[in-house]
């Protein structure tokens, strides 16, 4: 399993964690618990139907891209228009826009256990700087 | 003060450490965890296995005590670090 999918693995299972341990809390003493836990843009309320806690099991074929990009060879932009292609391209047949929101994952869990802002900068920047570098690897082909 | 299972065998622990050891409900927990490390510790068990059964525990005194909600984050950090480790890589 390479290094990208590990932090992809990682994050789903916090994410899963938290909520499960909210929802637990939440049971286990329905009056005065702490709530730390949202799934506001978490990667739970991605697949989650409506927030009705169901599964929606359409989401699958939503994240599949589907976009088509375009070189105008016309505006004599040929090269800056393949790369943007290229890029785009690259992203989005691999799905690797949906990878994306693992970058930013950890620094809103920072954020709800309520921490000094700059703990929270501190490491959120350390796991984006690296999760950033696994993904521009994964574009390049290197060890993820 | 029974928020946990107290016919269970931790809760046994846990009360009765409580009542006639440690007179502090959080102090007996942390006296089950170092049972369960020194436990662990015996047999040669890994030490990261107790804390799936350490997990429930906490879950309960996160429930009922706000102040140690960071202290659950940050296991449950631990936990996640574990299953991404253990249970999914191999």
């Amino acid at each position: 399993m390479g290094k990208l999918t590990t932090a992809l693995v990682f994050v789903l299972a916090l994410n899963v964690l938290m909520f499960l341990a909210q929802a637990s809390t939440m049971r286990l003493n329905p009056n005065t618990y702490t709530e730390f836990w949202t799934n506001d843009d978490s990667m739970i309320d991605h697949f989650d139907k409506d927030g009705t806690l169901v599964l929606d099991t359409e989401a699958a074929l939503a994240d599949l891209p589907e976009g088509k990009n375009e070189v105008n060879p016309d505006t004599g932009e040929l090269f800056t228009d393949t790369f943007t292609s290229i890029k785009q391209w690259i992203a989005e047949k691999t799905g690797l826009n949906y990878l994306y929101t693992i970058i930013a994952a950890p620094y809103s869990l920072l954020v709800m256990m309520n921490l000094p802002p700059e703990i929270c900068l501190a490491f959120g920047v350390l796991w984006y700087a690296v999760t950033f570098f696994l993904i521009v690897a994964f574009f390049l082909g290197r060890d993820v | 003060m029974a928020f946990f299972n107290i016919s269970s065998t931790i809760g046994v622990i846990l009360m009765t450490g409580t009542e006639s050891t440690t007179g502090n409900i959080t102090l007996s927990l942390l006296m089950v965890l170092i049972l369960l490390m020194a436990v662990a510790l015996m047999f040669g068990i890994p030490l990261e296995y107790t804390a799936l059964l350490v997990m429930p525990l906490l879950l309960g005194y996160m429930a009922y005590y706000g102040d140690l909600v960071a202290i659950g984050i940050v296991f449950l950090i631990y936990i996640a670090f574990l299953v991404t480790k253990r249970f999914i890589i191999q």
